[in-house]
């Protein structure tokens, strides 16, 4: 019973479950998930992103600095 | 898990608070997003060099300086500039952990259960010895890195104690109006606990050596799941005192009657 437990508890945290899953699925995931996190930078509103600062100007918009750093990565991913 | 240290670590928040407005604060962090990037390349190349000229290298923790010692030309004054930038990153790093852990132990446990009314300048010099003390220990048990693969080991199962249930907690608590202090206390302490079993039974539970990132994951989860649940038991707090804390909480409409009179 216990060697049991032990087992399934192996088999949870050393993320066996998920051994069936190839290389190319695991990196559309985190494709996607760069690409949902980049729709949820473009949701913020500009009140907020812009908060602290006398003047506006595009290129102080963090969502562009924000998406650039998310472009970097998600591109990175996708080459290697 | 390198979110829990870039939005979790005291060290790091600590700096965003001494940015001059919060765009900048907010600016720092993309670009330290950004930065933190390059860590893996930055942390896997020189180790890779020190494997390939160097393949029956016992002890990882030198093959930094012996990459240093072999590949940079002697008589251009690189090894000493290696060196110098070494030391300033060490240093600019240890003194924003001592100077975070003496603000939380002044601020957040002496000033509000040891000594309420006191001077200013008490809570200075108190700040002050609390980082004299904390070098002094952290001088005194620095050879427990000496019982881990690395020192680069060391430090990672040591945050991946805390990391985990500490980024779970504030992220719930950023995200989730429903957190309560209760559901938070016990979210961090059991999350912390899980760590430690986990870390305990290591060699029961995981299949690797140094499972800091399982551990790191685990407890983070752990730590959430503890927090929702005993959030959802406790009473929540009123809206007018997490307006500014939780993200996008409407701010609280003045009271009218009171407006009126």
């Amino acid at each position: 019973m216990l060697k049991a437990i032990l087992n399934a508890l192996r088999y949870v945290l050393n993320f066996e479950w998920l051994a069936g899953v190839s290389i190319g699925a695991a990196k559309n995931v985190f494709l996607v998930l760069f690409v949902l996190i980049g729709i949820l930078v473009l949701l913020i509103p500009n009140d907020y992103i812009y908060k602290g600062l006398k003047k506006r100007k595009w290129w102080l918009n963090l969502k562009l600095w924000a998406l650039g750093d998310l472009a970097f990565i998600f591109i990175t991913y996708y080459i290697f | 898990m390198a979110n829990a240290y870039m939005i979790g670590n005291q060290a790091i928040v600590q700096r965003c608070l001494a940015a001059k407005s919060e765009w900048d604060a907010k600016a720092s962090m993309i670009w330290g997003a950004f930065l933190k990037m390059f860590i893996p390349m930055l942390v896997l190349f020189p180790g890779l060099i020190a494997i390939a000229l160097h393949p029956g290298m016992e002890d990882g923790d030198n093959a930094f300086p012996l990459l240093v010692k072999e590949l940079l030309p002697a008589g251009w004054g690189l090894v000493g500039l290696m060196f110098a930038a070494l030391l300033a990153g060490l240093m600019s790093s240890i003194d924003s952990m001592l100077n975070s852990t003496a603000t939380l132990w002044t601020k957040d446990i002496y000033e509000k259960y040891i000594r309420k009314d006191a001077t200013d300048r008490h809570y200075l010099i108190v700040g002050r010895m609390a980082t004299i003390v904390l070098l002094i220990f952290g001088v005194i048990t620095s050879p427990v890195s000496q019982y881990f693969e690395g020192i680069y080991v060391a430090i990672q199962t040591f945050l991946s104690f805390f990391q985990g249930p500490v980024f779970s907690v504030l992220m719930l608590g950023i995200f989730w109006r429903g957190t309560t202090q209760w559901g938070g206390l016990f979210g961090l302490l059991g999350g912390i606990t899980v760590s430690a079993l986990l870390y305990i039974f290591k060699g029961y539970l995981f299949e690797i050596e140094d499972p800091f990132l399982y551990v790191s994951w685990w407890s983070f989860l752990a730590g959430l799941v503890i927090a929702i649940v005993v959030s959802l038991f406790t009473r929540p707090h009123p809206d007018e005192r997490l307006y500014g804390l939780v993200y996008r909480l409407p701010e609280p409409k003045p009271n009218t009657a009171q407006v009126g009179a």
